[in-house]
């Protein structure tokens, strides 16, 4: 059994407030909620922060932890939340950063030579929320329910996210499928048609 | 399934990329002992800002850098340029980070699975004996180079060497020091000015 399907089952497992459940927590979670980051942040560093942050966060919380989501979705919730908080100050840094960088040659992150595929570049052109939505349900093999726990969002919310998200990387990847026709294997696809 | 009429199933190919992509990722942190919240609560509360998640995490690769520098026998110049300074107190703070660090890489290593006759404490011992080692190693050959640039030969005297003078050393070079100040120098003769110079002689 993959791991996608092993934070369900252990919702129940947990005792909140306690320090011992908490680290055991950290350790089931930390790589998963930290993929998800660095997918939506496309910034290893980045990723890491937010992740740790996130997990000061959540151990904060801990004792009021309620139970009524698995707590892998409620950590990814914070994680989440604390990511778009980052993507926020980072589109204000972005103006500063590009005149600083002005003709100097760009550094290439390891995490986006890594995360280079055109499907992932263009996961990371969507919404963050509807990237978060996608990476969410393909990457970790959440269900809606779980998505609106890990999103604080209704179920339908959800959906309608999910729908709009594979319609607009359904519409780019085709674009870029007729445009790169003659290189079908860097989309990854060759072997699904 | 989410096919299109193209034939082109997107869901798969999500799924694909996102497990090929991010399965080579692993996070830096995976131990509890170097999370954030656990070095909050090692501190007295969980207050830690962002600024200074990041500054722990940074400090974290240092010190796991200046460990394993230090272990594999690093020379002291190395570990100068892991602090950047010879000031104190600055290594004061790299003593306290390296025996952290110590902890970390004995209390987690190899060694301390072994259960070695000597045990993990003296393992850190022996890590932070090796760190102050090194530290006085570099004292020594700070000091030495030091006294070699203001000693450079001879051996040192508080005596002073020759007279204090108020002219200036070093030979003329031609060179007028200090800008022009348009004040004629000296008063004006009412000599012209390249008369004979005549010594009466002896006849």
């Amino acid at each position: 059994m993959s791991e996608r399907f092993h934070f369900v089952r252990t919702q129940m497992e947990y005792q909140p407030g306690s320090r011992t459940d908490f680290d055991r927590l950290y350790q089931e979670t930390y790589q998963r909620v930290f993929r998800t980051l660095a997918t939506i942040l496309g910034d290893a560093s980045a990723a890491e922060d937010c992740t740790q942050e996130a997990y000061l966060k959540a151990y904060r919380a801990w004792p009021g932890w309620k139970g009524d989501a698995p707590p892998e979705a409620w950590i990814h919730r914070i994680a989440i939340n604390t990511a778009l908080s980052y993507i926020r100050k980072r589109k204000l840094r972005e103006v500063g950063e590009l005149i600083r960088r002005l003709g100097r040659p760009v550094e290439a992150d390891p995490v986006d030579q890594v995360l280079g595929s055109t499907v992932i570049a263009e996961i990371r052109r969507l919404p963050p929320k509807q990237a978060a939505a996608i990476i969410l349900r393909h990457l970790h093999g959440y269900t809606n329910r779980e998505i609106a726990a890990a999103l604080g969002e209704p179920e339908s919310t959800v959906a309608t996210r999910l729908m709009v998200a594979k319609r607009t990387l359904r519409s780019r990847l085709a674009d870029f499928r007729q445009e790169k026709s003659d290189t079908p294997v860097e989309l990854g696809v060759s072997s699904l048609e | 399934m989410n096919v299109g009429g193209d034939g082109f199933d997107l869901d798969r190919l999500l799924e694909q990329e996102l497990q090929r992509a991010t399965g080579q990722l692993q996070g830096p942190s995976a131990g509890v002992t170097q999370s954030a919240y656990h070095a909050a609560l090692a501190s007295g509360g969980t207050s830690l800002s962002f600024s200074s998640i990041s500054a722990f995490i940074t400090s974290k690769l240092a010190i796991a850098a200046t460990a394993a520098v230090l272990v594999g026998g690093g020379a002291a110049v190395t570990a100068t340029a892991a602090t950047g300074s010879t000031n104190p107190t600055v290594w004061g703070a790299a003593v306290v980070q390296v025996v952290q660090g110590c902890k970390t890489t004995v209390g987690t290593g190899p060694t301390a699975l072994n259960h070695t006759a000597s045990g993990p404490r003296d393992n850190i011992g022996q890590c932070v004996s090796l760190f102050a080692k090194t530290h006085g190693a570099t004292e020594r050959a700070l000091h030495a180079s030091n006294a070699r640039t203001n000693h450079p030969t001879g051996k040192p005297t508080d005596l002073p060497h020759g007279k204090p003078s108020d002219l200036p050393s070093g030979k003329p070079n031609g060179i007028p020091g200090g800008p022009p100040n348009n004040v004629p120098h000296g008063q004006p003769s009412n000599l012209p000015a390249g008369a004979p110079n005549k010594h009466p002689g002896k006849p």
